[in-house]
């Protein structure tokens, strides 16, 4: 089935971001959504779908959500993992199968004033080694990277250099101190070979979107942001091959949308990609296509993903600049850059196609195209 | 000053590596073997990934093998290990197949991708026997 053109996002929004002490994921959710509402000049009751997304540290089902929300809409879901893609794609399905028309996506997470222990040791043997924290599998494979294409520090630093760069031009980041790549060389390791300017921060917020049919789209007061292409592999099985850390099977997901929607590598205007490490920037450059395996280094040291570069990369600033909302607010501003309506200092020159990339661990990934034509 | 923080332990009850932990003991590297396909894997699982038959064992493998990749704890994200930081951890590939990703106990600037290791285990208590990799 082709689904270019078919659904489109009319409304984005977002709460505050950072330290938010006493709201909880769904009270976090529910401002967003008014947010969203209020972009698309929409009232809660014109809503017939809502998905939530759980909460990183728990929370935030449909049936959690639902009683702030004040109505039970025909068509509500939860997914258990985030990054908005896969919810973006259930919301596609469910409107192009005429289950709902008008569907609400959300995030809600309040895992900084809530303590989230991300580095809590499981019960096992490599809890017991002190192998804690996803910056230690970001790290195992980004080790096993340099030691492969010879990707160096100086090179594998300018994700983070990059991202910084773009966040110092969006007020909704919170990192804004400058950060050259002499700056992160200076540095100490973390998790060697990595810095904590590679990793993310967590934080408290919510963002939403609101998706609805290309016909419905055309009423709405923005310009709609068409779904053109959208791609999905699991790799559920887990850690089962050698080279699992190096998430080799994102390759078919590219594939995938490159042979569904006709589109290349480098017809695409701006890239996003989820964050939690900068090794996740680093992979998914090279298996979506946009280098070659291996040459993501030097490819990334040429300036390429910086303002005024070819290929700009996060330009929120990342959930290494920006906040950690589970790639979320990747998309919110993938939409505000094709509407061409961010700051004018971060504005990509007339966008036309943005791509999104993302997972969830080692087990799955999906990716979005979408875009302001049919 | 308080009492140290207690570090973590594996669970070396748990039924499903309660055989792991015991070959542990005895310095021994053991992995699940399916006693239907022959296929070898750690972490355990209660039935076999492959063939789905519940008929497995313990196997006793090579204590060889190299090392896939390695990281440096450079800060104590687990806080019980702020005494031991910086500590290597490394995935190694055993000459059998099964990965596991244990402490190194090698010298920091020594350690290499690809370098041949051996098996070794550290005694934590009268339970509990640690599987690291050292020097071959
Ligand atoms: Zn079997």
């Amino acid at each position: 089935m082709d689904i270019r053109g078919k659904v489109a996002i009319v409304g984005v929004g977002h709460s505050e971001q950072g330290t938010l002490p006493g709201r909880s994921p769904e009270q976090l959710s529910i401002e967003a959504i008014k947010s969203a509402l209020d972009d698309a000049k929409l009232t809660k009751e014109q809503l017939d779908g809502l998905i939530t997304c759980k909460s990183v540290q728990g929370g935030n089902a449909d049936v959690q959500v639902g009683p702030l929300f004040g109505l039970s809409p025909q068509y509500s879901q939860t997914l258990d993992y985030g990054t908005c893609n896969f919810s973006l794609h259930l919301a596609v399905q469910a409107i192009l199968t005429g289950m709902a028309e008008t569907i609400c996506l959300v995030y809600g997470a309040n895992a900084r004033s809530g303590r989230f222990n991300f580095s809590a040791s499981a019960p096992n043997l490599a809890g017991a080694s002190g192998f804690v924290h996803i910056a230690g599998q970001g790290a195992m494979a980004l080790q096993r990277h340099k030691k492969k294409f010879g990707t160096t520090d100086e090179q594998f630093g300018m994700f983070a250099v990059s991202e910084r760069e773009w966040a110092r031009l969006n007020p909704l980041a919170i990192f804004q101190d400058p950060l050259t790549i002499e700056d992160y060389l200076a540095k100490p390791y973390m998790v060697e070979p990595m810095r904590r300017e590679d990793v993310t921060m967590i934080s408290d917020g919510g963002v939403a979107l609101i998706v609805t049919s290309a016909e419905r789209a055309k009423d709405f007061p923005n310009k709609p942001i068409y779904i053109l292409g959208m791609a999905e592999q699991s790799e559920i099985r887990g850690d089962y091959f050698d080279d699992y850390l190096m998430r080799p099977f994102l390759k078919k997901s590219g594939e995938q949308v490159w042979r569904n929607t006709g589109l290349k590598p480098s017809d695409i205007d701006i890239l996003y990609i989820q964050d939690p490490t900068a090794m996740w920037d680093l992979q998914m450059v090279e298996h979506y296509g946009f280098v070659p395996e291996g040459e993501g280094g030097p490819w990334v040291a040429e300036g390429h993903t910086r303002p005024g570069g070819s290929l700009p990369l996060n330009t929120n600033g990342g959930q290494l600049s920006e906040s950690y909302m589970w790639g979320w607010l990747h998309i919110v501003e993938a939409v505000r850059q094709l509407r061409g309506t961010v700051e004018p200092q971060r504005q990509v020159p007339n966008p036309e196609l943005a791509m999104y990339c993302s997972t969830m661990t080692f087990m799955k990934g999906a990716c979005s195209i979408i875009g302001t034509h049919q | 000053m308080s009492a140290p923080r207690p570090k973590p332990l594996p669970d070396v009850k748990a039924p499903d590596t309660a055989g792991f932990y015991e070959a542990a003991k005895r310095h021994s590297l053991v992995v699940q073997k399916c006693n239907n396909c022959g296929e070898m894997r750690f972490p355990p699982l209660p039935i076999c990934s492959n063939c789905w038959s519940s008929d497995q064992d313990w196997a006793e493998i090579e204590p060889t093998g190299t090392v896939w990749s390695w990281v440096v704890y450079h800060r104590a994200l687990e806080p019980s290990f702020a005494d031991e930081i910086p500590y290597a951890v490394g995935r190694v590939k055993t000459t059998a197949g099964p990965t596991f990703t244990v402490r190194l106990n090698i010298p920091i600037e020594e350690i290499e991708i690809d370098m041949p290791v051996t098996a070794t285990f550290k005694d934590v208590n009268d339970e509990v026997s640690l599987l690291e990799f050292s020097k071959a």
